[in-house]
């Protein structure tokens, strides 16, 4: 099971609010294709099948501190977000976000494309698997990179080094965890 | 009110180490300097934990953290709606 | 099944002795030094060795605003 705590990851400062574009550009990583709700159900998912140890360990705890991450996502969209006005939303272009659903959040990418189960994979097989991993762990550190050259807003540049820093630890552990695989062949101890 | 932000900066830092522990020790599980840092670092993220549930209620659900009389787990602000 | 790490293959070394061919290899990490608490939330990583930070392209236009 899992326990809520109520408490963020890292202390998020939104620094200029409202600013409705930059909660759409955020959006990509709460609902896209390589935000966080992609990366945690994805780690969560494949522990069930991976072979080893370790590896069941990372992908829990690291599927766990993606669902951190969304809420730190979540938190700056919504404080981006909460005093805005219906001409805050038409003076960017947002209508069409407000019309559909005020300020409420939907699981979508930036554009609006909402998420879907096809943006996550696993095989079973955990090099294969932790590949997808190691992947995964590069896009988001891109896609933190575009939205780091999207935005000037002190508050939320210094979240999203956070977050796009914590990918490049999680892709040394899933190698680690992929040496450990390798290891285990070569080793011919066969799970 | 100054003071339970300091409160909950300082959980969030030694939270932070713990979670950066427990990553390294999955793939590391026989590293001894690591394991004893995090089991330092554990005992005083418990301590912290107790002085904040007891002056802001509970910072955990399901009764990891007990709460004073009215339901404290209502008084705290959300995450999200915290302003560091 | 219970599964406990096979210690067989501990220690595992900073690079495969044998490397062999279309296969990824990412050094293994040895914990020697901390960045202290406060800076370790800052930077997003406890370990400096792995402190990778991003240097941001000049600003010729604001999506935003």
């Amino acid at each position: 099971m899992w326990i809520y705590e109520k408490k963020l990851q890292y202390p998020v400062r939104v620094t200029c609010g409202p600013n409705p574009k930059l909660a759409q550009y955020l959006l990509t990583q709460y609902g896209g294709p390589d935000g966080e709700l992609s990366a945690a159900l994805r780690y969560l998912n494949q522990r069930y099948t991976i072979p080893t140890n370790e590896a069941k360990g990372l992908l829990t705890d690291i599927g766990t501190e993606e669902l951190a991450h969304v809420e730190i996502i979540t938190t700056m969209i919504y404080q981006l977000t909460k005093d805005a006005t219906v001409e805050d939303y038409e003076a960017v272009d947002m209508g069409s976000f407000y019309a559909i659903r005020d300020k409420a959040l939907f699981y979508s990418d930036s554009n609006g494309v909402p998420w879907t189960a096809t943006y996550i994979q696993a095989h079973s097989d955990p090099i294969t698997d932790l590949h997808e991993d190691m992947a995964a762990e590069q896009k988001a550190r891109a896609v933190y990179e575009h939205l780091l050259n999207l935005t000037d807003d002190p508050g939320v540049k210094d979240a999203l080094r956070f977050l796009r820093e914590r990918e490049v630890v999680h892709f040394q552990r899933f190698g680690e965890a992929l040496r450990i695989v390798q290891e285990y062949i070569d080793a011919k101890k066969i799970y | 009110m100054m003071e339970r932000k300091a409160l909950m900066r300082k959980i969030q830092d030694v939270e932070f180490a713990l979670v950066e522990l427990q990553l390294y020790l999955d793939t590391h599980p026989f590293d001894q300097k690591a394991l004893m840092d995090f089991n330092c670092y554990s005992q005083q993220l418990l301590m912290l934990k107790q002085q904040y549930d007891m002056a802001y209620g509970p910072l955990l659900q399901y009764g990891f953290s007990p709460s004073p009389y009215p339901w404290k787990w209502l008084d705290s602000p959300w995450p999200w709606e915290e302003q560091f | 099944m219970m599964h406990t790490p096979y210690p067989g293959i501990y220690p595992i070394p900073f690079m495969p002795m044998y490397v062999m061919m279309a296969r990824a290899y990412v050094p293994y990490q040895t914990y020697i030094q901390a960045y202290p608490l406060t800076e370790a939330i800052q930077k997003g990583t406890l370990f400096p060795e792995l402190y990778q930070p991003y240097i941001e392209k000049d600003p010729h236009w604001k999506g935003e605003k």
